[in-house]
């Protein structure tokens, strides 16, 4: 069934058609979202909280993306603003810890490459990271990106270039490993 | 060459970050319906379940926890607008008391028959003038706001001449307030839009010289009781 067919059956009420769209995206959705958060009861937050606002604004969708597009956009819009409010009580709660004095730092081992490049992509400004996610990670393409970002397709292009040269400064101790 | 190896080992390697695990579909699928659904039956007139129960049937989780929806909001609103009602209502509600329960006779003011009630009427709209005033203070210290207030200033700068010039009021203290108050809202009302941060941080500077808003702080709750000092 096309895009439009299945979007005017929603729209019109039809159960078993919003279900057939949430069956469509929905591991997308998931997917992209656990990829941001790495925690799997927000990454299920945020995938419900998109599916709610695509059926609630549906009627404003207008063909000029792909659906799938429209409905990644949102899911990304809702992951920032949720882990921006997640990151303001997670500060809230590390500077309670540090004033309880409970966190006690010993010497850390030097971590291996995985453990390193985990930190070094967490590190990524947003914007960067989001880009390389999507398109190294879950292979969307510049012009997926540009859409649901809402930038363009040569931003995407830069942003991701920055994401992996920063990402090979984070690991140049392991160059070894793709060097020769 | 080595760029291509790079970023083909980076794509590899990154697949190990944030692994997601396989789509929970059936229980997402469970609290998008069930919160849909829970919205659905919140739409109707009583602005409650149909059940009357705020989350019967939903999984704990259907909650909707990220994002506040626009009716939480509406309903934050007007709690807050409620309470507000309420303080003034409470407000107005201690100010007369002093009509019924006099306190000693005002400093300075030979007290006359029939002459109390003027003087709760000339302070209750001291009161909530200096209460406007310290409100417009308070927006100078926002930027985008202290381009919009020449024209709030000049309003309540002809509200201030006309109490000054009240014979009604007789205490010094409200009189010296009100004078320096009138000074500020003059700067205030030249401020051009858009002012620049210097012309503000300058009636900044004014104002905390003469302690105004300590002063109005201190005036405002003490409305009621200033009968006492000999304001009339």
């Amino acid at each position: 069934m096309s895009n439009p067919d299945l979007i005017a059956r929603v729209l019109a009420g039809d159960p078993q058609a919003e279900r057939e769209l949430y069956d469509a995206h929905v591991d997308r959705v998931h997917r992209l979202a656990y990829r941001m958060v790495g925690d799997g009861e927000l990454a299920a937050d945020y995938t419900q909280e998109t599916f709610i606002r695509v059926f609630d604004r549906l009627g404003t969708f207008r063909g000029e993306a792909a659906l799938s597009t429209w409905i990644i956009s949102i899911a990304i819009s809702v992951v920032y603003n949720g882990q921006r409010k997640v990151k303001r009580l997670r500060e809230r709660e590390a500077d309670l810890e540090d004033a309880a004095g409970a966190t006690a730092r010993g010497a850390v081992a030097e971590p291996d490459l995985k453990v390193r490049l985990k930190q070094a992509i967490d590190r990524l400004p947003e914007g960067y990271r989001t880009v390389f996610l999507m398109h190294d990670v879950e292979g969307y393409t510049h012009q997926e990106i540009g859409a649901a970002l809402g930038i363009q397709e040569g931003t995407s292009k830069a942003q991701l270039s920055r994401a992996r040269a920063k990402l090979r400064d984070a690991l140049s101790a392991f160059a070894g490993e793709w060097v020769g | 060459m080595t760029e291509d190896r790079f970023e083909e080992f980076l794509r590899e390697t990154a697949q190990d970050y944030h692994r997601p695990p396989e789509t929970p579909r059936a229980e997402i699928w469970a609290r998008v319906e069930a919160a849909r659904k829970r919205d659905r039956r919140t739409d109707g007139q009583t602005g409650r379940p149909a059940d009357g129960r705020e989350d019967a049937g939903v999984l704990p989780s259907a909650r909707r926890p990220v994002l506040p929806s626009a009716r939480r909001t509406v309903r934050l609103v007007l709690a807050i607008a409620a309470v507000l009602a309420l303080g003034v209502a409470i407000g107005r509600l201690t100010m007369r008391v002093p009509t019924s329960r006099p306190g000693p006779a005002p400093i300075g003011v030979a007290p006359a028959a029939g002459a109390a009630r003027p003087n709760v009427a000339y302070q209750v709209v001291a009161t909530q003038h200096l209460s406007r005033v310290e409100a417009l203070l308070t927006e100078l210290k926002t930027e985008q706001a202290a381009a919009n207030l020449a024209p709030q200033a000049r309003d309540l700068l002809s509200t201030t001449r006309l109490l000054l010039d009240s014979p009604r009021i007789t205490d010094p203290m409200l009189r010296s307030l009100l004078q320096d108050v009138e000074l500020v809202l003059v700067q205030l009302a030249q401020l051009s839009p858009g002012g620049r941060p210097e012309e503000r941080a300058l009636i900044d500077q004014g104002m905390a010289e003469r302690q105004i808003r300590p002063r109005l702080r201190n005036a405002i709750p003490a409305g009621p009781a200033a009968q006492t000092r000999g304001e009339t």
